[in-house]
């Protein structure tokens, strides 16, 4: 059976393509995607998954075995952890497509399969590739709040990486010594004619080197264009195409509003529960008769936007001892709002014990509005922006 | 009985490349039955079916016929003998606005094109209406940009073939053939 169409090598024209180009972009996207796995995996390790109801893939087995509990310390961590995984995650957009564009002809090769192992490497493929534009699709589509696919956003976005993961390693471990000798020109005898090469190349519109440029310029341009809400302040503005920036995007952003959360404005009548070796009440006007403390820190959401923000109000740990817990060994904090999947979390003893671990009361001097979180918000150093519970009305300390 | 080369010669890869893709074949298997188990298995399965596929089966075919648009228009119908190295800058001076503009509308069409307004709206208190104005402010700051850098290259090309036949005292040259400016074909 003779080849045709797309089959036969002489159909791609693009003088562009080739073993070093690939190359390039391949060892552009090694390290880049190296940073966003692991971002990725620690954003997970973040929310403290062990703890009750923190895990948003539950059933997750052996893949939620962490060593670690997520530090309290630097504070802007988790602002630095998302923020790369994110801005990077949007540069590798054109980055991927250009590298899957290098190697098309390849999808096309003849005969299809050579050998039982050249079998099972493109099988690989399937995982490398429907793995990786998986993740960038759920991702881009998560953060622009568009639910279109009606699965779960956590399970999809978990386990594809997993998927993904196996193609990369895979992937990695076959072909880096293969770009490593393209791009160092160390062309060997074995490594055989530029199989990714035009046979029978059209005009040419650019060159390689230039291709390779405008792969990785548009990458730069869409991070640029993206990257000012994860750094928040005047440069917010500059963030064009980000779902959290540009000009009039507000500063301080809401992630989840009251009207959505069917919170309304509580009257004197709110009060803190407090659940230790007894159980206490406290108005607003007691908590913010208590010593108050202050501290400027981010609130960072999983979506990659955040913003700096000064907050006032009591440290836990205090809160704590006033029901006779010196060291509460976690807290299990509970909103107001009766619905939602952040309407709880369970803090680590860490982050109880953190001395800027707040029930804020205030932010930038003034009392909370109600979007975020009046009458009283929890602020955790370091933690996922959804673990700062809102309209907190409950905190059960555990022994 | 048992031989490695027999191995080799069957299978067509070393022992650690077997290895290497049968655990990776079970990772990628372990997490695929998560999403079996999953509420929705099969739309996860139809979404992940459509990446593998979305980029060298349905997003290719319509950026190579829009790329072969541009270069003809460019620079007409393919001839033999190539294409100047001005209306290659030409082609690319085009081509990479045209592609950043396109890669934006397709990252963020939900907030561009409003789809994702409502949910948008309960979860940030505001409205999307302002994005298309972005996009648009960024399609125009591309090719604004795209075509500075390519009228500067121009004006130094221009500039360097007047001084180069003043002193040579040979004629002056038609711009396609005016010596190259710096940088590649790129902004």
């Amino acid at each position: 059976m003779t080849p045709s169409g797309p089959f036969r090598a002489e159909f791609w024209k693009s003088s562009a393509r080739g073993r070093r180009v690939t190359a390039a972009l391949g060892l552009i996207l090694l390290p880049a995607l190296t940073i966003v796995i692991v971002t990725g995996l620690l954003s997970y390790a973040a929310y403290n998954p062990r703890l009750a109801g923190n895990d948003s893939t539950p059933d997750a087995g052996i893949l939620r075995f962490y060593l670690f509990d997520w530090p309290v310390t630097p504070s802007w961590l988790y602002q630095l952890n998302q923020g790369l995984h994110v801005i990077i995650g949007v540069a590798l957009v054109p980055i991927v497509l250009g590298k899957l564009w290098s190697v098309l002809p390849k999808l096309f090769e003849w005969p299809p399969l050579r050998s039982p192992a050249h079998a099972l490497e493109r099988l690989s493929l399937l995982a490398l590739v429907g793995g990786i534009l998986f993740e960038l699709v759920t991702g881009l589509l998560n953060i622009s709040n568009d639910y279109v696919f009606g699965f779960s956003f956590y399970t999809a976005h978990f386990y594809g990486a997993i998927v993904f993961i196996a193609g990369f390693v895979v992937h990695v471990s076959l072909k880096l010594p293969l770009a490593w000798r393209a791009v160092r020109r160390r062309e060997k005898p074995d490594d055989g004619p530029d199989t990714l090469a035009s046979a029978a190349p059209g005009p040419r519109t650019i060159s390689r080197r230039g291709a390779v440029g405008l792969v990785g310029g548009s990458g730069l341009v869409v991070a640029g264009l993206y990257a000012g809400q994860t750094l928040g302040g005047s440069l917010r503005a500059t963030a064009l195409l980000a779902p959290r920036g540009g000009p009039g995007a507000p500063d301080f952003p809401i992630n989840r509003t009251a009207l959505a959360a069917h919170v309304a404005k509580s009257g004197v009548e709110w009060e803190l529960v407090l659940v230790g070796q007894q159980t206490i009440r406290l108005s607003r006007a007691q908590l913010l008769a208590m010593p108050q403390v202050t501290a400027s820190l981010p609130i960072a959401c999983v979506e990659g936007w955040s913003s700096q923000r000064n907050w006032t109000g009591v440290p836990l740990r205090t809160l704590g001892r006033l029901v006779g817990m010196t060291d509460p060994v976690g807290a299990y904090v509970e909103s107001l709002e009766k619905r939602g999947a952040y309407r709880h979390v369970s803090l680590s003893r860490r982050q109880v014990g953190a001395a800027h671990t707040l029930l804020a009361l205030k932010v930038e001097g003034q009392d909370l509005s109600l979007d975020h979180g009046y009458p009283a918000r929890m602020i955790i150093p370091a933690a996922p922006g959804v673990h700062n519970t809102k309209w907190v009305s409950k905190v059960t300390f555990d022994v | 009985m048992f031989s490695l080369r027999a191995l080799k010669a069957r299978y067509g890869g070393s022992p650690a490349h077997l290895l290497l893709l049968v655990a990776a074949a079970a990772l990628a298997g372990f997490a695929v039955l998560h999403w079996l188990h999953a509420p929705t298995p099969v739309r996860l399965l139809v979404w992940f079916g459509a990446a593998v596929i979305g980029h060298d089966l349905i997003a290719f075919p319509i950026y190579a016929g829009l790329d072969r648009l541009l270069v003809r228009a460019v620079a007409g119908a393919p001839g033999g003998d190539g294409i100047s190295r001005w209306r290659r800058a030409a082609i690319n001076h085009v081509r990479a606005p045209v592609l950043v503009s396109g890669l934006l509308l397709l990252m963020w069409y939900p907030l561009i094109l409003k789809r994702s307004d409502g949910v948008y709206f309960q979860r940030s208190g505001q409205h999307q209406d302002r994005y298309l104005g972005n996009w648009l402010l960024a399609v125009a700051l591309l090719f604004g940009a795209s075509l500075v850098i390519f009228a500067g290259r121009l004006a130094l090309a221009a500039g360097r073939s007047r001084s180069a036949s003043r002193q040579l005292q040979t004629p002056p040259r038609e711009p396609t053939e005016a010596p190259p400016g710096p940088g590649s074909n790129l902004p």
